[in-house]
């Protein structure tokens, strides 16, 4: 039977090896082993065991570890965490600056930035040959459309009428005919599309050429569009009142002409932006109404006979409160310069 | 082989670069597969809790807060992956495989001398089948103290206890070992 003292010697054995005790408890256990030959021997061995444990060898895992380590974390890896983080990033920055360009042409087309800028204006109006020369194709088509379904509302801004609708379906059934008829023909005639407007007469024996099949080709006459296109959204102003109370039609073809024009009937007004290099302003006033006011459209435009004919339309108004002011309508319209003589006629 | 600090290696693999995963797996590679071999005293498990263990560092070292040291929180998952690995039914009925080296060894003489070779042999297998023997409780003390020669602090907190319980525990699992071992030591 071990005595107390003993007992508690050898509890402390674990702590005196990892030289844990405090140092009051390591002298007690070193003056005890001193004079206890059975706790010497018991911490001797105690001691041969615990070196025993600590000597054992130590193994290390094989060379490729590392390789199968990363190829495990490699397969466990799902699709998005293979992606290689510069490529998520550009492909991210791409796909920002396209959002980023869509969305400012949204913002730019939803707004009137455009009506902000004149000059583009002017740009989109003389835009690249193939653009002229596709519009130039349809004019021509146009021109080839019987005379009935030929009246273009020059009032509406943009969009297709039905007019135009129509126009467009006879265009289409008329250039497969042309087609079948006279290839070249058709060529000639998109070429002299080319060519400025003053170049109308020219034309006019191109378009012969070009339609055999057409009824007296030359004598029909020929839409205002077909001198070189006039863009929907090109200056256009109509109203019922202005300071112009004479009746009066008129072709602007020059800044001074319309500064005077603009003092004259719109003083107080901002002037329009007109690029006269390539545009005159058709203006047409109908005077001060009495009684029974009327109101005046420019309706129409048509090349004929090397003169641009203008029809004006006037409706009577129906039911319009003026509150004792006086009507003095109007209808002002930017179109493609033309050298040609202009030609007012009412309907 | 030198190595980085462990926190130049902790910051270097939360931004996920490669070589400081390398390098963490050359410097700690040794000592979980020393432990988990001890542990489960197999070659193909050790080897596969030592992969293991990397891929959980891997995975989770994002979510390490450094309130540890990073050598603590490896043995942290060692251990526990080691005892679930016990606790696996699968475990009990497994043949056991020696480690490579060991097998190798067994076809060698120790420096021409192979009845020492047998003898140190021998005694290295008695006294791993003792430490198996012991409770799991006392196996991962003393492997993580005698072998690995962690403090005790480190014990405590990879096995979540306190100090009074590593003393305890190391002092019962020595005494168990002394006495089994008494004679062939």
């Amino acid at each position: 039977m071990l005595k107390k003292e003993c007992t508690d010697i050898r509890n402390n054995f674990s702590e005196y090896l990892d030289e844990l005790l405090p140092e009051r408890g390591m002298a007690e256990l070193e003056t005890h082993i001193k004079n206890c030959a059975s706790c010497a021997k018991e911490l001797e061995e105690f001691n041969k065991t615990v070196q025993a444990v600590r000597n054992l060898p130590r193994y290390s895992p094989h060379v490729n570890i590392i390789a199968k380590i990363n190829d495990r974390i490699e397969k466990n890896k799902k699709w998005w965490q293979k992606l290689n983080t510069r490529t998520v990033k550009g492909t991210a920055g791409a796909l920002a600056a396209i959002l980023i360009c869509v969305l400012g042409l949204h913002l730019y087309n939803n707004s009137n930035l455009s009506g902000l800028l004149p000059s583009r204006k002017a740009d989109s109006r003389t835009a690249g040959t193939e653009k002229d020369i596709s519009k130039d194709k349809k004019e021509v088509l146009q021109k080839s459309a019987p005379d009935s379904l030929r009246v273009l509302d020059q009032s509406r801004p943009q969009g297709k009428t039905k007019d135009a609708e129509k126009i467009e379906a006879v265009s289409r059934k008329t250039e497969t005919e042309m087609k079948k008829q006279d290839g070249l023909a058709w060529q000639k005639a998109i070429q002299s599309k080319e060519q400025p407007a003053v170049k109308a007469k020219k034309d006019s024996k191109n378009m012969a050429e070009a339609f055999p099949a057409a009824d007296k080709p030359v004598k029909r006459p020929a839409p205002l569009q077909f001198l070189g296109g006039i863009a929907a959204n090109t200056f256009e102003q109509k109203g019922l009142f202005c300071s112009n109370s004479i009746k009066q039609n008129m072709v602007i073809r020059e800044d001074a002409e319309l500064q005077k024009l603009w003092k004259k009937s719109f003083a107080g007004l901002p002037e329009p932006v007109i690029d006269f290099n390539k545009e005159m302003l058709i203006a047409v006033f109908l005077g001060e109404q009495d009684t029974e006011p009327k109101d005046v459209t420019i309706k129409e435009m048509i090349l004929e006979d090397n003169k641009i004919k203008i029809k004006i339309g006037i409706t009577a108004i129906l039911d319009t409160d003026t509150s004792g002011k006086k009507l003095s309508p109007y209808h002002i319209k930017a179109v493609k310069k033309s050298a040609l003589a202009i030609e007012f006629k009412e309907e | 082989m030198v190595f980085e600090q462990d926190a130049v290696l902790v910051k270097g693999l939360k931004t996920g670069k490669q070589h400081y995963f390398n390098q963490l797996v050359f410097k700690y590679k040794d000592k979980i597969y020393n432990t988990s071999y001890r542990f489960l005293a197999d070659y193909h498990e050790a080897n596969d809790i030592t992969q293991e263990c990397f891929i959980a560092v891997y995975k989770n070292i994002r979510k390490f807060r450094e309130e540890s040291s990073l050598s603590t929180w490896i043995y942290t998952i060692t251990v526990n992956l080691c005892k679930n690995k016990l606790k696996s039914a699968g475990n009990r009925m497994r043949d056991r495989t020696l480690p490579i080296i060991e097998r190798a060894l067994d076809v060698k003489d120790d420096k021409g001398n192979p009845a020492k070779f047998l003898e140190k042999k021998e005694l290295e297998t008695k006294i791993q089948a003792e430490i198996e023997k012991l409770s799991v409780d006392m196996r991962e003390v003393i492997i993580l103290r005698d072998i690995e020669q962690l403090s005790y602090e480190e014990i405590a907190q990879i096995l979540a206890v306190d100090l009074g319980t590593v003393k305890s525990r190391l002092h019962r699992a020595r005494n168990e070992l002394r006495n089994v071992l008494k004679g062939i030591i």
